[in-house]
């Protein structure tokens, strides 16, 4: 079963990502805080991750996360969800090889689409990150 | 009149006229006295060879032969003084000087004695010309001597010098040698040779020489002088000397009286003319320069902005005045250094990008206070001679300063373009202070503008946020009815474990709703103009409604915010005013740690509230792990002061730590900071009183 970890500091998100998932037969683990987030990829190696930019009350944000994947395992699916105003920071995870960049709040057609992607999506072999 | 005594009027009027107006205009310039003894030299030699030339008798021709004679000996003489002046060696070498003019003195002596010549003679159709002695052999010799000696003090004074003085001695010298050849073509003759000596006319070549090297040149600086002088001169000799001559050939008085009437009344109109044709053609292209600087130096401080007065400036001048190259340098504070800002050039001529401020160029130039002709200024390598700089001063400090290479056409600067260096040097100071009083008003107009949008939006947040909370009301309403009555009715349609879902993500969609119309409210709070009344607050209230607000600020600073909050502690004071004063700190913390992620931090803020032991005071401690406060004594104690601040002032809009106190104070608390020093974080402490009561019932939020 396809394993999807979803990172993001607000529980009714998590839960409510969870619930689409799981609805599509993937496995999902979800996570607060990128610490945690961190220890669950570790353990379980899930195809697709969904990451929140901006993780409050954890050591490090989404984008280190991001870095920390990345230098684990470049076949995981990384999708991540920011407000827009975020320049610095996006361009920081295209430098890391993020797959997909979604800005809160998502209208319904995006959030179908990145659910369809975590769900299904294999990463190509691209030739960044 | 023969050619030969035409030569010798010729070379009379010239040197003599030439020879007065560069005395007239600096008769204290040892350079200027000793040219003129020379070319008075030269005049009394010509003086005595035109009428030599134009002798009838033998005994005439003895005459004025002995007064040309006494010409030559006081030209070399003369000559090697002059040169000597021209080098600047005269001072060392007055003994040498005295022994030259005593050897002159000797040999006049002589010639007058009639010892250096013998009776003259008819020679060869080309007048009476003499036998000379032994003693005119030995005069030769120190002739010749003489010449080789002031030629070699001339070449050595090429080799030492550069740029137009160099050209300077370059023309003097060729000029000089070509006097010589001319005036030495006579010496044949002395022996007998039948060599006539035509090229005596090169004695006025040498004149006209000289007389282009000080046009062109600048020779002791006397440009449009010369010519006018020499206009008027030329004009002259010309409307009397053409009736004379005309009279003296064909002996017709009425033919040259009637020449001379003719001339005399073209003549001032020709004169003037050419005056003025002269005027315009010298000085033309110095003029139009001239003027077109002067219109646009007066343009400069209508601009307002300093990167266009700098762009400006450096493309006018080098547009106008037409230098080789063109460069302007402003101090930059955090370099420390003088940069380059802009330069334009012909031949990509590199000037360094920047200039310290104890270069010897710079010193020079904070010494000079005027426009300053780097020729002056020892050892500067790269600039090359010719060129200027003017510097411009502010606070009597040295703001900046124009480079201006040699000009295009090799001529030099001379003192009226050096005047209007002046004027626009005058011009850039008052342009770059209105800059800076522009960028002022633009700082103060922004600011301005910045409160003006913060009330805007203080309006438009808060009639916002009521709309906000309308529909955040409304969900929570029809999802409460939806799951408290309707759903109840279908619950037997659904398994119990879909049921419990659905009543899950039921009461979800409540939670977040409210969590909506918590924040509005919160929002609502802050921005709400108070009455300042004081009541019985519980803190909780206060820093929950605190909490709600600067939550987003921490979470999008990527800023790890910690709380350790005592519970039920109860304060008498206003709500909103403290709710300002906590904010700001917050505020001022999260500023503080800003750069810290550059400094390999992470960005932490950590928010304490306890009890005193005694149970009276209470505190609330905002700390940070930022850039800190120095630890410069008096520093930390002061900066609840209005107007001190840490960091620039154009940084945020907010109260200030000043009112901050007041604040604080109105509550009867206190308010101090601590910091280890810079790069250590702060440490902001609250001390109020507490409140041993129940809170009011009438809580001003939510």
């Amino acid at each position: 079963m396809r394993k999807v970890l979803i990172v993001d500091d607000e529980p009714d998100i998590c839960k409510f990502l969870k619930a689409m998932l799981e609805r599509k037969r993937c496995q999902v683990f979800t996570a607060l805080k990128a610490e945690e987030a961190w220890e669950t990829f570790q353990k379980e190696r899930p195809q697709a991750v969904a990451i929140d930019i901006h993780l409050s009350y954890s050591d490090y944000n989404g984008v280190e996360l991001l870095k920390r994947i990345r230098t684990m395992e470049k076949t995981t699916l990384c999708l991540m969800f920011t407000r827009d105003d975020d320049d610095s920071t996006l361009t920081e995870a295209k430098k890391w090889g993020v797959d997909g960049i979604y800005i809160k709040p998502p209208s319904e057609e995006a959030l179908k689409e990145m659910v369809d992607r975590l769900a299904t999506d294999q990463r190509k072999e691209a030739s960044n990150g | 009149m023969s050619f030969l005594a035409f030569s010798g009027l010729i070379n009379f009027i010239f040197s003599l006229f030439i020879g007065i107006v560069i005395f007239q205009r600096n008769p204290s310039d040892v350079r200027n006295r000793s040219y003129f003894y020379t070319a008075l030299s030269v005049a009394l030699y010509s003086f005595g060879y035109f009428f030599w030339q134009i002798s009838i008798s033998s005994a005439q021709a003895a005459l004025w032969f002995k007064i040309l004679t006494t010409g030559i000996i006081l030209i070399n003489v003369t000559f090697v003084h002059f040169v000597f002046a021209f080098v600047d060696v005269a001072q060392r070498n007055q003994r040498k000087i005295f022994f030259l003019y005593l050897t002159g003195l000797i040999f006049i002596f002589l010639n007058i004695s009639s010892l250096l010549f013998g009776n003259l003679e008819p020679r060869h159709n080309l007048g009476f010309w003499p036998t000379p002695t032994l003693f005119f052999n030995a005069y030769l010799i120190v002739w010749f001597g003489q010449c080789f000696y002031g030629f070699s003090w001339l070449l050595r004074g090429i080799k030492t010098s550069a740029g137009s003085q160099r050209e300077q001695r370059k023309y003097l010298t060729l000029g000089a040698v070509v006097g010589f050849i001319g005036g030495a073509t006579n010496w044949p003759m002395w022996y007998g040779i039948n060599f006539p000596p035509y090229f005596n006319i090169l004695i006025s070549v040498y004149i006209a020489i000289v007389a282009y090297a000080i046009i062109k040149y600048h020779l002791m600086g006397i440009r449009l002088a010369v010519t006018k002088v020499g206009i008027f001169f030329v004009v002259f000799a010309l409307t009397l000397g053409i009736p004379f001559w005309v009279g003296y050939q064909t002996r017709s008085w009425l033919l040259s009286t009637s020449l001379a009437i003719l001339l005399a009344i073209c003549g001032p109109v020709i004169h003037r003319r050419f005056q003025r044709k002269a005027e315009e053609a010298l000085q033309k292209e110095q003029f139009t320069m001239r003027r077109a600087l002067r219109e646009f130096a007066e343009t400069l401080p209508h601009l307002k902005d300093t990167a266009k007065l700098v762009n400006e400036l450096c493309e006018g001048a080098y547009e106008i005045i037409q230098p080789k190259f063109c460069g302007v340098y402003l101090f930059d504070y955090d370099k420390d250094a003088y940069v380059l800002k802009q330069f334009l050039s012909e031949d990509e001529h590199p000037l360094p990008d920047k200039i310290a401020k104890d270069s010897a160029l710079v010193i020079a130039a904070a010494l000079q206070s005027e426009s300053l002709a780097l020729d002056k200024v020892p050892n500067i390598i790269g600039f090359g001679k010719e060129s200027y700089l003017l510097p411009f001063f502010r606070d009597e400090m040295l703001n900046g300063f124009l480079l201006l290479g040699p000009k295009e056409t090799s001529d030099v600067y001379d003192a009226s373009d050096v005047d209007i260096f002046e004027i626009l040097r005058a011009q850039c100071v008052l342009a770059f202070e209105n800059c800076l009083f522009w960028q002022d008003e633009k700082i103060r107009l922004s600011r301005e503008e910045q409160i003006k949008r913060h009330q805007t939006m203080d309006h438009f947040s808060s009639s916002m946020a009521h709309e906000i909370d309308n529909p955040a009301t409304g969900i929570r309403g029809v999802v409460s009815l939806i799951r408290d009555n309707i759903a109840e009715k279908y619950k037997d349609k659904f398994s119990p474990e879909d049921y419990a879902e659905m009543v899950d993500w039921m009461d979800t969609v409540v939670h977040n709703a409210k969590r909506i119309s918590d924040l509005v409210a919160a929002v609502r709070a802050f921005s709400k103009q108070d009455t300042g009344e004081f009541h019985h607050l519980s803190l909780d209230a206060v820093l929950n409604s605190l909490l709600l607000i600067m939550g987003p600020q921490f979470k999008h600073n990527d800023v790890y915010f910690s709380t350790e909050i005592e519970k039920d502690i109860v304060v008498y004071g206003n709500q909103i005013y403290l709710e300002e004063a906590l904010v700001n700190l917050m505020e001022n913390s999260l500023h503080a740690v800003r750069d810290n992620v550059g400094k390999g931090r992470k960005k932490e803020i950590a928010f304490k509230v306890y009890r005193l032991t005694g149970g009276d005071l209470f505190r609330m401690e905002i700390s940070d792990n930022g850039y800190g406060i120095t630890k410069d004594p008096g520093f930390i104690e002061n900066i609840f002061v209005d107007y001190v601040t840490t960091k620039a002032s154009t940084e945020g809009s907010g109260m200030g730590l000043s009112r901050v106190r007041k604040v604080i104070q109105m509550h009867k608390g206190k308010i101090w900071a601590e910091s280890e020093g810079k790069e250590t974080g702060a440490r902001f402490i609250v001390e109020l009183p507490s409140y041993h009561g129940p809170a009011d019932p009438v809580k001003t939020s939510r």
